[in-house]
């Protein structure tokens, strides 16, 4: 029975369930001084003068800006260097948002360590700010950089516009001409905090050989050991990066978070290993999602076919440019993908801000496209007198049309798709038909249920290398005892993706999966992967390991012809109850040697290690895809909403994780009714936000708000990826790309009433209930 | 960093309040102390009280008295074995105070001195406190004298310590406490209203997450007359209740929150769910 | 100076007794299962039992543990209900990051021991509501956790 598609034991399983499993919280070295890191209190200063002397005078030692390399960098590598831009120092001279980090400090002690920062004497020079997009792009507002570079060509700014992107195909003016009807319609989604549990921590160790080691929360070991060797100068082969587990990330660790060069930085000063946890607040202050503002025009004929569809997007970014270009990017291509359009225009700006940073949040401006796109269809079938769902089923993208999800650089032809299962599925489940229209309902309390579909790529690969870098390593080899060890630098962000690529190992050598095991491996032990992002783990990582594991296989076919004294391609390898992993003679299937004696064998003759290291880029990005029904239930009286009742739809190809994939959708359906109905961290005009550090006002789902077990219900459907590693795609980020959608189209769907903005608050729904209504469309 | 002192005894702890009552921060549980503890404060003195046998007193005579010291999950584990309706009452919004982590750990003065939910029921129950000094000795304070103003603990003495709460072990004819949360998430509510009734007296009393808690005396008044088990018609009141409430915050959402939670509590239950 | 008996064995601690307890049992007593999430009560990481009791250990001082008996997930290694939990979440896939997942166990355990019927569903959600859980949405930690109940009880 092949271990893929089973449920088995995490591999990390019992240290996390016994508290054992090391985070980057948990690393201590001897002699180590603890951090802490001085925000700046305003949203724009420029910091003239940092007086450490009180601080050095308890004995601590200080990292000021102007002891930072004068190194410009982008914390984040996926996008090739020439479409890179670059705007950050380690430590600023000129802070950019309300808790920017501008002094670090260490000390023998976390209380020494922030009695320092207290003793700070900092002369600030106040700068104007600017605190929201529209603003920003207006002439006379004040600037935040006045060059920021792509690439090494450097870029004089006039404005705040940090990057653009206009992407058109097709003809849509003409396309708009042809309709019987055009909507446009405005839709906006906030800042939202990405809430893991973990905050980010880095410890760095100074080696005598002028090297660092590095523990800290992280993505990619790599992309962190590359940005950190280029901002210190230092050789790559001299910085390490240890691969440990991550206390959850949803996107917040896919750049080099901003603490550990600071951590790195002391540490090379001081010559002492130095620890740095962010407090939540400070964690609050370093990362965030992006706010947008979406305005959508479709046009479409009366038989529901569309001839247009045409979105202007403003991305509020904050204060730097964590690849807001390839956000644009994906936007376009999420909305590209995912109906047949037939002439496409996409307009973004990425404006700057005095705000925290935006960054990637599960699904990387996919949710927020499908926000727009999905309520957009829901107001075209109202307005065509069409079932929503038969909507979706007419237009949408499917088998053997392209997919180019992750921008127009990537492009796939669609191989398998559960689009029309997951939508049939899901109504018959949820009871679609005896669907009510909003004027059938009355009284305090009114339910409603609503769709929405969605999708995310797997991975950013593709037939021809793209604007974004993609590929993954594993090195797999073949222990003395017959057991294999795998050595991957993909990260699991507790998803199960070292499961994946262990059962992936596992049936490609037909061993069985509790004899293989995933090393504990660092950036020096492993080939380069871009990052767990982009719902890439299984496909893309998996992928890779797949096809090391294929050139292992090869080897011990030849390492047991000697033996057997049989021709390789005479051979097979298979794994039964009584035989264990073993090598049988095809024509003579009596004849067998099990991966044990290869193995010992291989050794004591002296023939060497059954081993690979390879790299692996995926032929293609196919999408896996999604779909919501959701029920609620809105109290009039309050505006609050509760979801009484969901059934999410995967799409992921062939199942690797059975349990962990269930985990992965009800995990990302409890975020996204919290993003859909309160979470978002507001920004006051003096720039600080509103909830400094959790104890207010930012709510995250408690075991209470998520719809009870037996409201939920998942449903895989049946498809099969023939690139993807034992037919399977990703599924993580798809989780969660038309949640919101649906609670919203349920909100319409009970009260009769759309919101267009996120979050969905008891306020913001009251307030809509009690507007005069506009007639749709 | 802050020093510690735990004293044994009731005696021991006033006297440290008295000769110390700028720098002592009285620490019952701790839970809205311990995270705004800073590293730099070499001044404040955290008095735990935590462990002074005095202070856990739980009595149900023809007076209740809760210690202060008692914690929540304390005062529930007696509350529920004592058949008691001003006890279940108490119970009831005790049982939903923050989380069962913290209820082990967050006690009832702790609760009451900060306007805390249990400060809501207490007002609408007329609730007394016991507070003692060494100077001005053991007094009881009616508790809606004692609430004036966020953030301040209103005590007569600075030196004075909360010693315990004290109520009427008496008939009501109803006592309603509703709270209104955006989420699950522990927290003190945007807003939660307590009535309770006996005979012509009606006590309405007003909790939010930004003031501390008040009785509303207008709408008290002109409850007077009615029988708040009978629905009767919000319109009369509902005036009356904007001019009281309107008065409190500014906040629109806020105030219609109050006003639901006000019209839940003086009107009987809410209709039933309708539409699919 | 502050003495306690940590998970079973007599721990005195140098730390000053109004450092939060949280970060003296895994700075000075090695409890690194002891996870900080927030320090200001909310995400339930640092959840310990003391005296017995779940409690948030970084609502603490050191001083307030004094003398009293406090258990980290490590102490319950031998705690029958504990190690079923274990067990039940593991069979679940109740674990993601893990993150939570030690401070879970103990309000579970705790959760668990405190009831003398198996617990309901609406028991148990009640019961977790101070300890969030970013990865999971619940679902699979409170089926976890109605096993373990179930088991106990039977
Ligand atoms: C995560 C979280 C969630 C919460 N949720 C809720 C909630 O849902 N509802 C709610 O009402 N509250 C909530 N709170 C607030 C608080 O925890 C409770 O009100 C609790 O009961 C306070 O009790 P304590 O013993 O911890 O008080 P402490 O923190 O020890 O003290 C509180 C205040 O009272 C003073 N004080 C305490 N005892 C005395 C005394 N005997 N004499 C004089 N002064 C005294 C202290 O000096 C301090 O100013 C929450 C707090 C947290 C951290
Ligand atoms: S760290 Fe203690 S509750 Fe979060
Ligand atoms: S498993 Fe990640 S927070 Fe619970």
């Amino acid at each position: 029975m092949p271990e893929v598609g089973r449920n088995l034991p995490r591999k990390d399983g019992v240290a996390k369930i016994s508290g054992k499993e090391p985070y980057s919280h948990d690393i201590h070295l001897p002699n180590m001084l603890y951090a802490a890191v001085y925000r700046s209190p305003l949203a724009h200063v420029r910091i003239r003068y940092v007086d450490t002397s009180g601080a050095q005078a308890l004995g601590a030692i200080c990292l000021t800006p102007q002891e930072v390399p004068d190194v410009i960098y982008n914390e984040r590598i996926v996008s090739i260097p020439t479409k890179t831009y670059k705007d950050r120092r380690v430590l600023p001279t000129v802070a950019r948002h309300v808790g920017e980090a501008i002094v670090g400090v260490a000390a023998e002690t976390e209380e020494l360590a922030i009695r320092a920062l207290s003793s700070l004497r900092i002369d600030f020079e106040p700068l104007p700010s600017v605190l929201n997009a529209e603003e920003a792009l207006k002439p006379e507002s004040p600037k935040l950089y006045d060059r920021i570079w792509l690439g090494e060509k450097p870029i004089e700014m006039t404005g705040n516009i940090a990057c653009e992107r206009h992407i058109t195909e097709g003809d849509p003016e003409a396309g708009f001409r042809e309709a019987d009807f055009v909507v446009e319609r405005r839709y906006t989604t906030p800042r939202k905090y990405h809430g893991q549990m973990e905050t980010k921590a880095a410890v760095c160790q100074p080696l005598p050989n002028g090297g660092i080691n590095v523990w800290a929360t992280v993505q990619s070991v790599h992309n962190v050991r590359q940005v950190l060797g280029q901002i210190y100068g230092i050789p790559l082969s001299k910085v390490n990066v240890k691969k440990l587990s991550i206390g959850g990330s949803f996107g917040s660790s896919i750049q080099m978070n901003s603490i550990i060069p600071i951590c790195v930085g002391l540490a090379l000063k001081s010559g002492r290993p130095v620890k740095l946890i962010s407090p939540r607040e400070d964690d609050m202050y370093d990362h965030s999602h992006y706010q947008t503002e979406m305005v959508l025009k479709v046009g479409v004929k009366q038989d529901g076919t569309f001839t247009a569809a045409k979105m202007n997007v403003i991305a509020d970014i904050g204060a730097h440019h964590i690849q807001a270009d390839a956000l644009l990017g994906v936007m376009a291509g999420w909305l590209a993908s995912l109906y047949k359009w037939k002439n496409f225009q996409f307009d973004g700006q990425a404006v700057y801000t005095n705000k925290v940073p935006g960054c990637a949040l599960q699904g990387f401006g996919n949710p927020l496209v499908n926000f727009a796109v999905e309520q957009h269809m829901d107001i075209i079938a109202e307005m065509l007198g069409r079932d929503p769902v038969d909507l979706r089923l007419q237009n949408y993208i499917g088998e053997g049309d392209v997919f180019w999800g992750q921008g127009p650089s990537i492009k796939s032809i669609i191989e398998s798709c559960g689009v029309e299962e997951i939508l049939r599925e899901g109504s018959t489940r949820i009871g679609w038909n005896q669907r009510r229209e909003p004027h059938e309902k009355s009284g305090r309390y009114r339910r409603g249920i609503g769709v929405a579909r969605g999708f995310h790529t797997s991975g950013t690969a593709g037939p021809k290398p793209g604007d974004v870098i993609d590929f993954s390593s594993a090195t797999i080899k073949v222990n003395e005892d017959g057991t294999v060890d795998i050595l991957t630098p993909v990260i699991d962000h507790g998803g199960g993706t070292g499961e994946a690529i262990v059962k992936i190992v596992a049936d490609t050598l037909h061993v069985p999966y509790t004899m293989v095991e995933l090393s504990d491996v660092d950036a020096r032990t492993t080939g380069y992967d871009v990052a767990t992002h982009a719902t890439r783990g299984v496909y893309c990582g998996g992928g890779a390991a797949a096809h090391v594991a294929e050139e292992v296989r090869t080897q011990i076919l030849a390492m047991a012809g000697r033996i057997l004294d049989e021709e390789p391609s005479g051979l097979a390898l298979d794994l039964t109850a009584e035989r264990g992993t073993h090598v049988y003679v095809q024509s003579d299937p009596n004849r067998f040697v099990s991966l044990k004696d290869i193995a010992k064998t291989a050794q004591i003759k002296s023939w060497g290690t059954m081993a690979a290291t390879g790299s692996y880029r995926q032929s293609s990005a196919p999408p896996c895809f999604m779909g919501h029904f959701v029920e609620v239930e809105v109290d009039t009286e309050t505006g609050e909403v509760r979801v009484v009742r969901a059934i999410l739809l995967s799409d992921a190809g062939t199942v690797v994780n059975p349990d962990l994939l269930a985990g992965q959708l009800i995990g990302a359906f409890a975020r996204g009714i919290g993003f859909a109905l309160q979470e978002h961290t507001q920004t006051l005009p003096s720039g600080t936000l509103n909830h400094g550090g959790w104890l207010t006002d930012y709510r995250m789902g408690t075991s209470c708000d998520v719809p009870p077990p037996d409201a939920m219900d998942v449903y895989f459907a049946h498809t099969y990826e023939s690139t993807g590693p034992f037919g399977a795609k990703g599924v993580a980020e798809a989780a969660l790309s038309s949640v919101w959608s649906a609670v919203a189209n349920a909100i319409y769907n009970a009260v009769g009433v759309r919101v267009y903005d996120l979050p969905i608050t008891p306020e913001v729904l009251l307030e809509a209930l009690s507007a005069p209504q506009l007639i749709e469309a | 960093m802050a020093r510690y002192q735990r004293p044994e005894t009731l005696r021991q702890a006033l006297t440290q309040l008295h000769d110390n009552p700028n720098e002592t921060v009285v620490m019952a549980g701790g839970t809205t102390i311990v995270p705004f503890l800073q590293p730099n404060d070499d001044e404040t003195v955290l008095l735990d009280i935590g462990r002074i046998g005095e202070l856990k007193n739980l009595i149900c005579e023809s007076e209740i008295i809760i210690g202060s010291a008692v914690t929540l999950k304390e005062f529930l584990t007696y509350a529920r074995k004592q058949e008691n309706p001003v006890l279940g009452a108490l119970y009831e919004v005790a049982s939903h105070i923050a989380d069962p982590t913290i209820r082990g750990q967050a006690t009832v003065g702790g609760n009451v001195a900060r306007g805390g939910e249990l400060a809501t029921i207490l007002l609408a129950l007329d609730a007394e406190i016991i507070v003692e000094s060494l100077d001005g000795g053991s007094r009881r304070i009616h508790l809606k004298d004692l609430l004036l103003d966020p953030g301040v603990t209103a005590l007569g003495h600075p030196d004075d310590l909360l010693i315990a709460i004290v109520v009427h072990n008496q008939k009501y004819d109803y006592i309603h406490y509703d709270k209104f949360t955006k989420s699950h998430l522990a927290s003190i509510p945007l807003a939660s209203v307590a009535v309770a009734a006996c005979d012509r007296d009606i006590r309405v009393a007003l909790g939010s997450h930004r003031l501390f808690p008040e009785r509303l005396s207008l709408v008290e008044r002109r409850l007077v007359e009615r029988d708040l088990t009978v629905p009767t018609g919000w319109g009369q009141l509902g005036g009356l209740v904007d001019a009281e409430v309107f008065a409190l915050t500014d906040d629109s959402y806020h105030n219609h929150i109050i006003h639901v939670l006000l019209e839940r509590a003086l009107m009987g239950p809410p209709s039933e769910v309708n539409g699919q | 100076m502050t003495s306690l008996i940590l998970n079973g064995e007599q721990w005195t601690t140098a730390v000053n007794p109004t450092t939060r307890l949280s970060a003296a049992l895994r700075e000075s007593g090695g409890a690194l299962d002891v996870k900080e999430g927030c320090l200001t009560g909310h995400c339930g990481a640092c959840t310990i039992l003391l005296d017995g009791q779940p409690v948030k250990s970084c609502l603490l001082v050191s001083g307030q543990a004094e003398g009293r008996s406090v258990i980290s997930l490590k102490g319950l290694s031998t705690d029958p209900v504990a190690t079923y939990l274990q067990e039940s979440f593991s069979r679940a896939g109740a674990v993601q990051c893990g993150f939570c997942t030690p401070g879970m166990i103990i309000v579970a355990t705790a959760l668990v021991k405190a009831s003398e019927v198996p617990l309901s569903r609406d028991d148990i959600r009640a019961g977790l509501v101070g300890n969030l859980c970013r990865c999971t949405g619940y679902h699979k930690i409170v089926t976890a956790v109605e096993e373990a109940s179930y088991v106990h009880e039977s």
